[in-house]
């Protein structure tokens, strides 16, 4: 670790943000369930419907890094290569936020920027149909995902997804991608 | 023919297919990522068991929590199921439970009711 890197700041910034979950690295299945299952308990005490919610968004979203992230880790437990990203979970004093970010090229960068601009343009009946479609629709070729997380999400949380790159530092046909949810108490 | 079992722990379900009676069964939560290659030996067990025409199967997902991979997976099941009762004149039920409180998943019960021509009950618990 450079001697710059503050850990205290990174503290600060979580506690002012009432972060109740950040995690940086590969998430295996395990690791997922029990992320997922603790942040349930933790959500659910006020309203079961939003603990269960939080803990479906925040599957999905994890689930979207591990497919999805250019940056691999080799696990040798699952014998697949499993996306690195980042998880983030906030309480503020009506809603939470969970959010997921990963490395990801530029020229998918456009198409997943896209299809969010497309299902936040969606009222609620088309959402329905949209995701039904969608569901319906072949499975992707080399692709283990259903194609529906987006659309489950923004149906789940009733907010529009919220998309932002940053272009990477060092290597320019790279973004870092960050997928913010929503959720309302 | 054999039943068949798999004991659920985190991401996997439960699920309890009885040859003999029909009663076929899937529990709990179900979020594995791979879901075909999961499901495989599922699909395998249930292509084998429809092939003796005009049993009577009562199917109860009784699911607190599934992802998105693995609702693609329970639409195949539903649409071998509508097939079964359309082909081989299958009697079929289909039992979806959902916690009495759990707004979404009586939603997605609804929702596969409408895609498939099949007996749908809704039943709260």
């Amino acid at each position: 670790m450079d001697n710059d890197f503050v850990i205290y700041d990174f503290y600060d910034q979580m506690r002012k943000h009432q972060t109740l979950l950040a995690f940086q690295g590969v998430v295996s299945q395990d690791l997922l369930s029990r992320l997922a299952s603790s942040l349930k308990r933790k959500s659910s005490q006020e309203d079961p419907n939003i603990g269960r919610k939080i803990f479906a968004i925040f599957i999905e979203l994890s689930q979207n890094v591990s497919l999805h992230s250019i940056e691999k880790s080799y696990s040798i437990k699952e014998d697949k290569p499993i996306g690195v990203g980042y998880l983030l979970v906030s309480e503020a004093d009506d809603h939470f936020l969970i959010s997921s970010s990963n490395l990801i090229e530029n020229s998918i960068l456009d198409h997943v920027m896209e299809r969010c601009q497309y299902i936040n343009s969606l009222d609620d009946d088309e959402l329905k149909d949209y995701y039904k479609e969608q569901r319906r629709a072949p499975q992707r070729l080399d692709k283990p995902g259903a194609n529906i997380g987006l659309i489950d999400m923004v149906r789940k949380s009733n907010n529009p997804l919220i998309g932002e790159a940053y272009p990477h530092p060092d290597y320019p046909s790279q973004s870092f991608l960050t997928i913010t949810v929503r959720l309302d108490k | 023919m054999e039943n068949f079992q798999i004991e659920g722990e985190n991401y996997i379900p439960t699920v309890n297919f009885n040859a003999e009676t029909g009663t076929l069964e899937i529990s709990g939560e179900s979020y594995h990522e791979y879901t075909i290659e999961f499901f495989q030996p599922i699909f395998e067990w249930l292509n084998t068991y429809l092939e003796q025409e005009g049993r009577t199967i009562v199917f109860n997902f009784r699911m607190t929590y599934f992802n998105t991979s693995s609702s693609r997976r329970f639409l195949e099941i539903f649409d071998l199921l509508e097939d079964y009762k359309k082909s081989k004149n299958g009697n079929v039920t289909v039992n979806w439970y959902y916690e009495k409180d759990d707004v979404d998943m009586l939603e997605s019960g609804e929702e596969y009711a409408e895609d498939v021509d099949l007996a749908f009950n809704l039943l709260a618990y």
